[in-house]
């Protein structure tokens, strides 16, 4: 019982290619049939160069974001069967430039994650990295941030978000949620420090709340609803300051 | 190979050899009119047009009235010969055919910008997440009659301490005159 589909996808060889043109292929597909074996069995059996990144086939890793019908998805999660009757078109994820058909160049996004510190930073009075610690938490404290931690950094709200399409200095859906989900930590201290970033032009309030990064977030992290909550602590962070001498 | 060799070589990429040409693609001007989620989001953006044309509308009352406050408190209809010109052309078809498009702009506002609310909000409850997220969801009616109640109190409240200040707004509209009248008796406050 193999249906046939007709996959259109957006093709890009830089070193001798102008710009991206269309390939369209033709795959048979079962119920089970991803889109990322789909490519798979393009690559082996019709088209060796096709370039595309992927790795763990179970929407974990994050690799394969891609353009699907013009929605950012990522390949292992979108399947054949949910387009039968159509025809389906793959383009890089948006927003981001093209380095080879289906591969994009994340370095921008990547060194926004770096910028915002994703990690525990010890608070002040407390034992700092290396020394021994026992870090104990609430499971009311871990549901503050645990939505949160859920991204895999794929890059598809990345893809989603107009304002990042229009400015790309804009920190972007997923490092202010990562910013959100370590300040909401409570073993992290590094509030003080990321806050700089939520609390500047190109942080949470570069957001004008278009929530389509939420809508296409694969794991459900809802990253508008962390830039949101961003925007209220930035705003009590305003107030505070205020009232703050010598800063 | 020899190990020497192979480790002193730079690890970075040879750039006289690479042919990296990242594509990097345009913004369409038109590019919010290819999704059906952006063109929903614009429009909601774009009610702030049609609101502030209103409140333009309403800010021409406001100084009409105020600069014929004299004429009217003396009855001298030919005086506020521009303001009842005003008033007229606020019940013109067109006007109200205006009027009724800012009323759906400022009610598709409110409808789309409802659902977004509860992701402003976290409430943690017995270790989880509270249901009152997603009990605010699409909620309208509830929202309705809350904020019914809200104006209702508020208006309440004004009418019931300040019914001079009620007077003043509403009598220049040439509105509920001959009730304000019977309401408070002795004739109008000014």
């Amino acid at each position: 019982m193999a249906d046939k589909m007709k996959i259109t996808v957006q093709r890009y060889r830089p070193e001798q290619d102008q710009g991206p043109w269309d390939q369209s292929f033709e795959v048979e597909y079962t119920r089970e049939t991803s889109l990322l074996e789909a490519l798979n069995q393009i690559k082996d059996t019709q088209e060796p160069t096709l370039s595309f990144r992927w790795s763990c086939r179970m929407a974990i890793c994050g690799s394969c974001g891609m353009m699907v019908n013009g929605v950012p998805k990522l390949a292992c999660k979108t399947f054949l069967r949910d387009y039968a009757g159509q025809e389906m078109r793959i383009e890089p994820l948006a927003n981001f430039p093209i380095e080879r058909d289906l591969v994009v160049d994340l370095s921008d996004f990547i060194e926004k994650l770096e910028r915002i510190k994703p990690y525990i930073i010890p608070k002040k009075d407390e034992p700092q990295p290396g020394e021994q610690r026992e870090y104990i938490q609430t499971p009311a404290q871990l549901e503050k941030y645990r939505q949160f931690s859920m991204c895999i950094n794929c890059g598809i709200c990345y893809a989603a978000c107009p304002q990042y399409k229009i400015n790309k200095e804009f920190l972007g859906p997923a490092a202010l949620t990562l910013i959100y989900r370590y300040n909401e930590d409570s073993r992290d201290g590094g509030k003080e420090e990321r806050m700089k970033l939520v609390n500047q032009d190109t942080g949470v309030w570069s957001c004008s709340f278009v929530g389509y990064c939420s809508e296409c977030c694969p794991k459900g992290v809802d990253p508008a609803s962390a830039i949101q909550l961003g925007k209220v602590e930035s705003a009590k962070d305003y107030l505070i300051s205020m009232f703050k001498k010598g800063e | 190979m020899d190990l020497e060799k192979s480790t002193s070589k730079p690890m970075t990429m040879d750039l006289e050899k690479s042919t990296r040409k990242p594509f990097v693609r345009p913004v369409e001007a038109n590019w919010w009119t290819k999704k059906g989620f952006y063109l929903a989001y614009m429009l909601r953006e774009g009610t702030c047009l049609l609101v502030l044309a209103f409140v333009l509308e309403m800010l021409g009352l406001y100084i009409m009235t105020a600069l014929h406050i004299s004429d009217i408190q003396h009855m001298n209809q030919a005086g506020a010969k521009s303001l009842v010109n005003y008033i007229e052309f606020l019940g013109h078809p067109a006007m109200i055919v205006f009027n009724v498009l800012v009323l759906i702009a400022v009610l598709y506002h409110a409808f789309t910008w409802f659902p977004l609310m509860p992701k402003a909000t976290r409430v943690i409850i017995k270790d989880r997440k509270s249901g009152l997220y997603k009990l605010l969801e699409g909620k309208y009616l509830v929202a309705l009659l809350v904020l019914a109640f809200v104006t209702v109190t508020v208006a309440g409240v004004i009418f019931f301490y300040y019914p001079q200040l009620i007077a003043k707004l509403l009598t220049p509209l040439g509105l509920f005159e001959d009730s304000l009248k019977s309401m408070f008796g002795k004739g109008l406050p000014f």
